[in-house]
């Protein structure tokens, strides 16, 4: 269990590091995300290695990011001058998003002749 | 007393509570309103509104599960070459779908922002409201955007799609399994694979594999996309 954590956490760090060391626009996680993938499919690093710290931390995902919500209650003033609007944008666009998404692929995926 | 609100101990106590307490609810009664997260947020507001105590007194300990989203992100990737080979041969349509998505949900924040002339931060901050909250709240902040703000929009969001999704695809005939889950997971990262996986599996697979993927994808073109239009 400590030896699947430390692995995520060393992830992570060369992660960081690349992303301190050549200035990057991409976040630290995101490059350890793509290093732990790319260390997965070309069987450097075993499944069972890292799985049950994953599992648990994709798990209890939600919990860690209450204290960001949280910190909302810092911008309270902005939430009561903008906040109809920012409604307003967020329902407009999610609506957007999810149909654009599924149409391109549904319509593509027509096109190859796949029916799933 | 006011000693004992600045101990790491308090902030984690109060969410972890707060948070199973919130999933408890959302259990028995299932309602997408009452996702665990809200619930557990508006509570801990009320309770330091109630006895004055200041964010950064409970950020003493809540920092500490904060700092779990950066391996969370990683554990995204293990999660990402697990479901990888279910989509393998949707890849081309999948990834097409999830870039379209990623850039329309870009653009049309920044369109509608534009029009309702909404403060250019606020317009950083909502920009990457589609993206699991770890990745959003990083990004947000290397994007001139407010990380808590975004920490909001993206649960809001999560709730939209989750209540929503469904029946918006299916009133305009999208009622492909794959496609329903890639267009949840895209919008609305985890919240949105929540209820794919109510779908199916299949669906489920489409939807995380689609969240990590917009996740890399927005973290990679957002901040550049912002700057082009803002």
């Amino acid at each position: 269990m400590l030896k699947a954590f430390l692995v995520i956490l060393a992830f992570l760090f060369t992660g960081e590091l690349i992303h301190e060391t050549l200035n990057l626009t991409v976040p630290g996680n995101i490059i350890g995300m793509l290093l732990i993938f790319a260390a997965l499919k070309s069987k450097l690093l075993k499944l069972e290695t890292v799985k049950p710290v994953s599992d648990k931390l994709l798990q209890f995902l939600p919990l860690f990011f209450i204290p960001y919500a949280v910190g909302l209650m810092q911008s309270k003033s902005l939430l009561q001058e903008h906040g109809l609007v920012i409604l307003l944008v967020l329902l407009v666009t999610t609506l957007v998003t999810i149909l654009t998404t599924g149409f391109i692929q549904q319509t593509l995926n027509r096109k190859d002749g796949k029916d799933i | 007393m006011e000693k004992i609100f600045e101990l790491p101990l308090f902030g984690i106590l109060i969410t972890l509570a707060t948070y199973f307490a919130g999933l408890r609810i959302y259990e028995k009664y299932r309602q997408f309103f009452l996702n665990p997260i809200l619930l557990s947020s508006i509570f801990i507001i009320g309770f330091l509104v109630l006895f004055n105590v200041d964010y950064e007194q409970y950020n003493v300990g809540g920092q500490y599960l904060t700092f779990l989203l950066g391996p969370s992100v990683v554990a995204l990737g293990v999660l990402f070459y697990e479901k990888y080979p279910m989509i393998k041969d949707q890849m081309f349509s999948f990834v097409l779908a999830v870039f379209g998505g990623g850039l329309m949900c870009l653009i049309s924040v920044v369109v509608l922002c534009l029009l309702l002339s909404v403060p250019e931060e606020l317009t950083r901050s909502l920009a990457f409201q589609s993206i699991t909250s770890p990745i959003a709240i990083e990004v947000s902040a290397m994007a001139g955007g407010m990380p808590s703000l975004t920490a909001g929009v993206v649960i809001v969001v999560g709730i939209l799609g989750n209540a929503l999704g469904v029946q918006v695809l299916n009133l305009f005939r999208i009622k492909k399994e794959s496609a329903m889950g890639t267009a949840l997971g895209t919008t609305s990262h985890g919240i949105g694979t929540a209820r794919a996986l109510e779908v199916s599996n299949l669906a489920g697979a489409f939807s995380g594999v689609a969240m990590c993927l917009n996740g890399v994808f927005t973290a990679f073109v957002g901040p550049w996309v912002l700057d082009l239009l803002l």
